[in-house]
């Protein structure tokens, strides 16, 4: 599916509204349209539904026992080739990946944010 | 799952739930059972499991293994084995899950309808122990020693089992061992698992006067923990045990009683008495006093091995409570530092999007950046009032106060957050209630973390509302209640009983876990109770309720009830239940 608008969007799913605010605030400055929320399942679908180009997953927003969101994620970045950014967590497998420990600086982060989208941009998916 | 505890050794406190497979033991990294015990070899010994459980194999040890105080090469455990390598004793144990499910079928506890049994004595725990003190010893004196003789045990049981304070029990025993025998001096030894020597715990002198150091033959110590048997001297200078070169024979010691402190393990101590000449009126006297008896000794071995078993259960308690605290110390730390962590967080966004908005002279930016520091700021000092109060540092400071200013004055502070969650926050107090004595700085605490749990709890519901109710109970229940109701999510019924734990927040990563432990802990120190009724999709209703305490006239504390715990209520009909 090839986006209608021609919009570039980062997806943000995190519980903390202080967190989510944070990084809009600074994305939106830099020329990105945002989407967040704090459901992780809700997330799922905008990211089915708005194709955004990045998404930032805060994994303690995961409910602990369930590991099957997580893997919902996986394939959705895989399918649809999009970046995935992990926060809270330091392993990271696969490329068009990035992993950032809690806590972090929002620097950094951001540089991670770009770097990615870069890298996406260069190597377009199919 | 079956274990191995160490109850003694620098392992003291460590459980090793034992796998399947060969486990090693010894003081190698590369053992399952890793001891630090230096009289442990590097591979001292396997558990292999077996169709019937799991047996211990020695692996040609230095210093060798020992089963129930029984040296074994090869050795199946069974439930309640005394495992001793070097220095370290361990006990293992398999989990009794079945046997315990069969007890149950057969014991049947009958409903008070259908049982036949009537009650027509009861005997409180205090009552027990007069048990032989009404009867009159009627001419036979040797029955009359026999009673004395058991009352003496009794209470030797009753001070093991009234304390678990080692020196005070020790003392006590003493005090029972001197009212009883006509001993001149006495103490108390215990073996120390470190140095294996004897430490004195308690010591006694019947005169007063006496400042002399009590000095202990190491003959008879020696003999005794040798022997593992007590040993009475009538006098030193006869017995033909001792050479009469040995020490015992130089103290001025006529008489003596030393037995050991045998409990399950081993040996943890030895009792020691004595009566006791000046070495120049020793030779004066000629006649020996004999106060000492065989049935003193029999007597004193008995008592001897019930305070052992009473030093052994502390040791092994206090290696579990070692061991909970460790659990809990690791579980505090982990909770304290997410939380520091996420404040972290919040004040690094905030400070980024200042810097931004500076280097971009954009004051929207950057006020929001400010607003979140300041929010997050809030939030550690929310923090450090939880734990100061949680700690033991803070003393509540009881005045006399107005209950509704404390609670006007959370509502006066929740106002903004609850408009900012959509929250409606309804003020309810009751109109003029009288000043009461009560800590306000504290309840002000207690309550504002419930009120806040509350709007969080129906942030999110259409026509949220939290609504604050303070009421005083005149009536004979004499109690101050505040009621913070609201109409949120409610709390699951197998969450209820766990709310107030420390580190328990329904919030995940915004509570801290603090608030209601807080809360009711407070509550506790004014003698009062926090409860909680909550129907899930319905809302909560949690009431702190405490006593309602003010100062009379004559600027007396007085309770206004006159009621003090264990008054039954006068006009009650609680009489007429109990039948």
């Amino acid at each position: 599916m090839i986006k209608e608008d021609g919009q570039r969007r980062v997806l943000i799913v995190d519980e903390s509204e202080e967190s989510r605010e944070v990084l809009r605030t600074i994305l939106e400055r830099r020329g990105w349209e945002i989407v967040d929320t704090a459901e992780p399942r809700q997330g799922l679908t905008l990211a089915d539904h708005c194709q955004p180009d990045l998404i930032v997953l805060d994994l303690e927003t995961l409910p602990h026992e369930d590991g099957s969101l997580r893997d919902q994620y996986d394939r959705q970045s895989q399918q649809s080739s999009t970046p995935i950014v992990l926060l809270g967590t330091t392993r990271v497998s696969q490329q068009r990946r990035a992993a950032v420990a809690k806590p972090y600086h929002y620097g950094p982060l951001v540089r991670t944010i770009e770097t990615l989208l870069r890298k996406s941009q260069e190597t377009p998916s199919t | 799952m079956p274990s191995l505890f160490v109850i003694q050794g620098r392992d003291q406190g460590k459980r090793f739930e034992l796998r399947e497979g060969v486990l090693g033991v010894g003081r190698d990294v590369s053992n399952f059972i890793r001891l630090q015990d230096t009289e442990v070899s590097r591979r001292h010994a396997e558990i292999r499991q077996s169709e019937d459980g799991y047996q211990w194999f020695d692996l040609g040890s230095s210093n060798g293994s020992f089963v129930n105080s029984v040296r074994v090469d090869g050795q199946p455990l069974r439930s309640g084995d005394r495992v001793q390598i070097g220095r370290t004793l361990m006990i293992y144990t398999e989990t009794s899950d079945e046997k315990a499910s069969d007890a149950s079928h057969d014991v049947d506890i009958i409903g008070h309808g259908d049982s036949p049994s009537r009650i027509i004595r009861s005997v409180s725990q205090e009552e027990g122990s007069q048990f032989l003190a009404g009867l009159e010893s009627s001419g036979s004196p040797w029955l009359a020693r026999a009673r004395s003789n058991l009352q003496i045990m009794y209470r030797t049981a009753l001070a093991v089992s009234h304390t678990l304070d080692i020196d005070q029990l020790l003392q006590r025993i003493m005090e029972l061992i001197f009212e009883w025998v006509e001993a001149d001096r006495g103490c108390v030894m215990l073996i120390d698992r470190e140095t294996d020597e004897f430490v004195p715990k308690v010591r006694r002198n019947r005169r007063d006067d006496a400042d002399d150091r009590i000095a202990i033959s190491a003959t008879i110590l020696e003999y005794v923990r040798t022997h593992q048997e007590g040993v009475l001297t009538s006098d030193a200078r006869e017995d033909d045990r001792w050479d009469p070169g040995a020490s015992i024979v130089k103290l001025g010691v006529r008489e003596a009683i030393c037995v050991p402190m045998q409990g399950r393990y081993g040996m943890v101590g030895v009792i020691y008495i004595d009566t006791f000449t000046s070495p120049g009126r020793l030779l004066q006297e000629t006649k020996a006093s004999n106060r000492f008896s065989d049935e003193h000794l029999k007597l004193m071995v008995a008592i001897a091995h019930q305070a052992a078993l009473a030093v052994e259960d502390t040791s092994y308690y206090s290696a579990m409570l070692q061991a909970e605290r460790l659990a809990a110390i690791g579980q505090t730390i982990a909770g304290l530092s997410h939380h520091v962590k996420n404040i972290l967080q919040g004040i690094r966004g905030g400070s980024f999007l200042i810097e931004e908005g500076l280097k971009a002279q954009d004051w929207e930016v950057t006020d929001k950046g400010w607003r979140i520091v300041e929010k997050n700021q809030e939030r550690i000092s929310a923090l450090v009032m939880d734990m100061l109060t949680f700690s033991k540092e803070r003393e509540p400071e009881m005045v006399d106060a107005d209950l509704n200013d404390v609670v006007r004055d959370v509502l006066e502070l929740l106002q903004v957050r609850a408009e900012q969650a959509g929250v409606t926050l309804v003020d309810a107090r009751t109109l003029q209630i009288p000043l009461m004595h009560f800590d306000p700085e504290g309840l002000h605490r207690a309550i504002l973390n419930v009120v806040s749990n509350a709007i969080d709890a129906c942030e999110e519901q259409e026509h949220a509302r939290v609504e604050v109710v303070t009421e005083f109970l005149a009536d004979e229940q004499n109690l101050l209640r505040i009621l913070v109701r609201d109409n949120g999510a409610g709390i699951a019924a197998d969450q209820l009983p766990r709310i107030f734990n420390v580190f328990v927040s329904g919030k995940g990563n915004r509570g801290t876990g603090l608030g209601l432990a807080v809360s009711q802990k407070i509550l506790q120190e004014h003698n009062g109770e926090i409860r909680v009724e909550s129907e899930p999709g319905e809302g909560s209703q949690f009431f702190l309720e405490l006593p309602a305490v003010r100062v009379d006239a004559t600027g007396e504390i007085a309770d206004l009830s006159g009621l003090s715990e264990g008054d039954v209520m006068p006009d009650s009909d609680l009489g007429g239940s109990l039948g």
